[in-house]
């Protein structure tokens, strides 16, 4: 039943992605390096009263971990991309054309959304800084033990190395509730300027607790960075992300995910324990000047244990998040991800944007008893010979 | 002509490998390598491990694997002079057509048997773990294994490759069955429980997952049985480095241990596992390699600490088991903390590290926990050695 709950759950959302999904180099992109540009593709968090949209009793929330490893201070200037559908007629948000319909208003239509809200902090030399998406972070709390949520050095009553601090720091909140979107930070000077500084390190960590149903599950990823190309930053506004005028390292041309099929038996445990995967996707181009996505026609290479060989396409654009079984079809079983159609337990999918350039973490539930979640970095191969742009305001 | 311009670009290339050494990369966990290296296998009764490696290639690729044992000579006491880590190892074979991914659950292993059905919507047969190419004759772990498990892509002869065809994943899965040595619940502390009973929630299980550390492979592999990471030109290393060197520092970003868990209103904390292998490893001698780490701990306020850990082969260390004081929440006065961690100088091995962030929470009487890939930096200038038995390379 709960498995019941999840799937519907997180199918509607896949759905409402799916149809947001569609518009759109040097060396690499990287999860296990500092870097000068880092972006989270999964930020979500949602609270107990979101009875439409998940089940009751469940609250999400994704504690963002940034951290510079340096020995100066650094400066980001951070965007929060909003990749809520809204409704028509009410302007909730929604993530499945059902939710649009009500007694007062009629029905109206789930139409895409993306929107960014961006800020600045300052980074004192290899300090570590983490927040909760739903909350932000503001105000001070300069001694120990420091308040959650508050920045520790404010400037005034105490300075961080050279004199350093977080003065003029804040974090907001995430702009919905529920958020699904993304996070992206970049290195940049005193004036807002991008510097090829290669320095940040971020994590973010899913944290899934369920009342009704009294268990709770965590997973942890790195946030993907790009490398400043040392003197090849310039003080414009638009960042060149590979090609031959490459300022940062390149998107890959592949992505390579690992993966269970999704509704393959859990091998380790005894009885029916179905695994599933969620890819989550967003593009390396964004537009935030003229508040345009970056998109791409993604093409997936799906190979067996057979070595036998599928592929499908689908193009998406701001952001996706879907059940692998959902990229295909709607009809789960008969997907090329699903392990009945595979003939296999697991599986490689070879990721090929066509457009921009994208970055995917993956999401993988076992579902056999309480939901428990795991995630991962995907691997990278190749760099696209196209650059991508992101354009700061 | 151009033929004669490949040629002679290769050539140069292989030269300044030669005279550079290489060891220009590092280890990495998003790309393909010739090396990968999973340093957190565990199958102890309470655990257990799914192994996933994928050939990323479209030629057909071999790798030779190693299972190390860490595991304490008795596992229910504590480690000490008379209770050394086994530091056993077990090998074997696997080859992968192109493309192909496999898998095996480490307990079990992964028998070759033709006959495996696949799985199937009609009829319905999902509980398929065994359906596939069989990569060859995978072994099961013993009962009680706490280790690593490290597979180098060799070609046909069975002689070290630079291919970089090589990625991998471990899926670990805990069981919330009776400890048997704290007679609690693994996954509900505090709920007590009777060895071998029902008592314990079976429906609560908690995986985490992490991305194998790969080890690229450099052009000027000579595919004798000494594996060079990093360094320049030495006795064993003529050529220098024959694959990019273990890192200098690794940086973990971290919750102080014992910190509140932010997203949870009860009394949740969290606490950090690392679980470190050296670098440098002697299949032919056994000889455990030791590895002396400095450690330096920044809190958000910028004020630094500074601890040691050792590990011998193998080890599972909790944040309060380095360093009771300079982990601790109350310590650092602040939820995260960035640790930096290098191979102290007379140390001769790197080493490699990944982590585990348990999430405790004594409202719902739960721990789940999530695995992590750790940041890296720099690259150690003298090379690290891992020796395969001469007599496993070459012709069989």
């Amino acid at each position: 039943m709960r498995q019941v709950r999840w799937a519907s759950w997180v199918m509607g959302l896949a759905m409402a992605l799916g149809v947001c999904g569609v518009r759109p180099v040097a060396a690499d992109m990287t999860s296990d390096r500092a870097a000068a540009i880092l972006t989270w593709p999964s930020v979500i968090s949602a609270g107990v009263n979101q009875a439409d949209i998940l089940p009751t009793g469940v609250e999400i929330d994704t504690v963002i971990q940034l951290s510079n490893t340096s020995t100066d201070p650094v400066w980001v200037h951070c965007f929060y991309e909003n990749a809520n559908p809204h409704c028509s007629n009410t302007g909730e948000v929604c993530y499945a054309a059902e939710e649009c319909c009500n007694p007062s208003t009629g029905c109206g239509i789930c139409i895409p959304g993306w929107n960014e809200t961006d800020f600045r902090v300052q980074i004192t030399p290899r300090q570590p800084l983490g927040w909760l998406a739903s909350e932000g972070m503001s105000g001070y709390s300069t001694t120990p033990d420091k308040a959650f949520g508050k920045f520790p050095i404010d400037g005034v009553n105490n300075f961080g190395i050279g004199g350093s601090s977080n003065a003029g720091s804040r974090i907001p909140p995430v702009a919905e509730d529920p958020f699904l979107g993304a996070l992206r930070c970049i290195a940049v000077d005193q004036d807002g300027v991008p510097v090829d500084r290669n320095v940040l390190t971020g994590q973010a960590t899913l944290v899934v607790q369920d009342d009704e149903e009294d268990y709770l599950t965590v997973g942890k990823h790195n946030a993907v960075g790009l490398l400043a190309i040392e003197g090849a930053v310039n003080d414009d506004n638009t960042l060149v992300i590979g090609g031959p005028e490459a300022e940062y390292n390149g998107c890959p041309n592949y992505l390579i995910l690992n993966h269970f099929f999704d509704g393959a038996d859990d091998p380790v445990t005894e009885g029916f324990d179905p695994v599933s995967t969620i890819l989550e996707m967003v593009p390396c181009s964004d537009d935030y000047l003229r508040q345009v996505p970056g998109a791409a026609v993604v093409q997936y290479l799906v190979y067996n244990e057979f070595e036998q060989r599928f592929s499908t396409s689908r193009p998406m654009q701001c952001k996706q998040f879907s059940l692998l079984s959902n990229i295909d079809t709607t009809q789960n079983e008969r997907s090329i991800f699903s392990a009945g159609v595979s003939g296999t337990l697991t599986g490689q999918s070879r990721i090929n944007p066509i457009g921009n350039g994208l970055m995917a973490v993956a999401h993988e539930l076992h579902t056999g008893g309480d939901l428990s979640l795991a995630e991962f970095n995907v691997h990278y191969q190749g760099d696209r010979a196209n650059p991508d742009f992101i354009v700061l305001p | 002509m151009d033929m004669q311009r490949g040629r002679i670009g290769l050539m140069a290339a292989a030269l300044v490998g030669l005279v550079v050494g290489g060891a220009q990369a590092q280890v990495t966990t998003e790309k393909s390598a010739s090396i990968l290296v999973f340093p957190k296998v565990v199958s102890d009764g309470t655990r257990d491990t799914v192994i996933q490696i994928t050939n990323t290639s479209n030629s057909m690729v071999h790798a030779h694997c190693f299972y190390v044992n860490g595991a304490l000579t008795f596992p229910e006491l504590p480690a000490g002079p008379i209770n050394p880590p086994l530091w056993i190892e077990i090998d074997f074979d696997i080859w992968l057509t192109k493309q192909q991914p496999t898998h095996w659950v480490v307990s079990q292993g992964r028998l070759v048997n033709a006959a495996d059905a696949p799985c199937s919507n009609n009829p319905a047969n999902y509980s398929c773990n065994d359906a596939g190419i069989d990569p060859g004759r995978v072994p099961p772990v013993v009962e009680y294994f706490t280790g690593e498990l490290k597979c180098i892509e060799v070609d046909p002869s069975g002689a070290p490759l630079s291919g970089n065809h090589l990625k991998g994943e471990a899926t670990t899965t805990t069981f919330n069955v009776c400890n048997p040595i704290t007679e609690e619940c693994v996954l509900e502390p505090g709920t007590s429980c009777t060895p071998g009973g029902t008592d314990c929630d079976s429906s609560i299980q908690d995986v985490a997952k992490y991305n194998a550390l790969g080890v690229i492979g450099n052009e000027n592999n000579d595919g004798d049985p000494v594996l060079c990471l990093g360094g320049e030109p030495t006795e064993d290393c003529p050529n220098g480095a024959e694959y990019d060197a273990c890192p200098q520092f690794w940086i973990a970003n971290h919750f102080a241990q014992g910190a509140p868990e932010p997203a949870i209103d009860d009394d949740a904390e969290v606490n950090t596992t690392w679980t470190i292998v050296p670098c440098t490893q002697n299949f032919e001698t056994q000889n455990p390699e030791r590895v002396t780490i400095f450690i330096e701990t920044w809190n958000e306020f910028e004020q630094a600490f500074s601890s040691f850990a050792t590990v011998t082969c193998w080890d599972e260390l909790a944040l309060d088991e380095i360093n009771e004081v300079t982990f601790d929440y109350q310590t650092l006065g602040t939820t995260f903390a960035q640790s930096r961690l290098r191979p102290s100088s007379q140390t001769r091995s790197g080493f490699m590290m990944v982590g585990s962030e348990a999430h405790v929470y004594p409202g719902n009487n739960i721990t789940q926990t999530a695995d992590v890939n750790y940041h890296i930096e720099g690259e150690r200038s003298g090379p690290d050695l891992i020796t395969i038995p001469f007599d496993q390379v070459g012709p069989q």
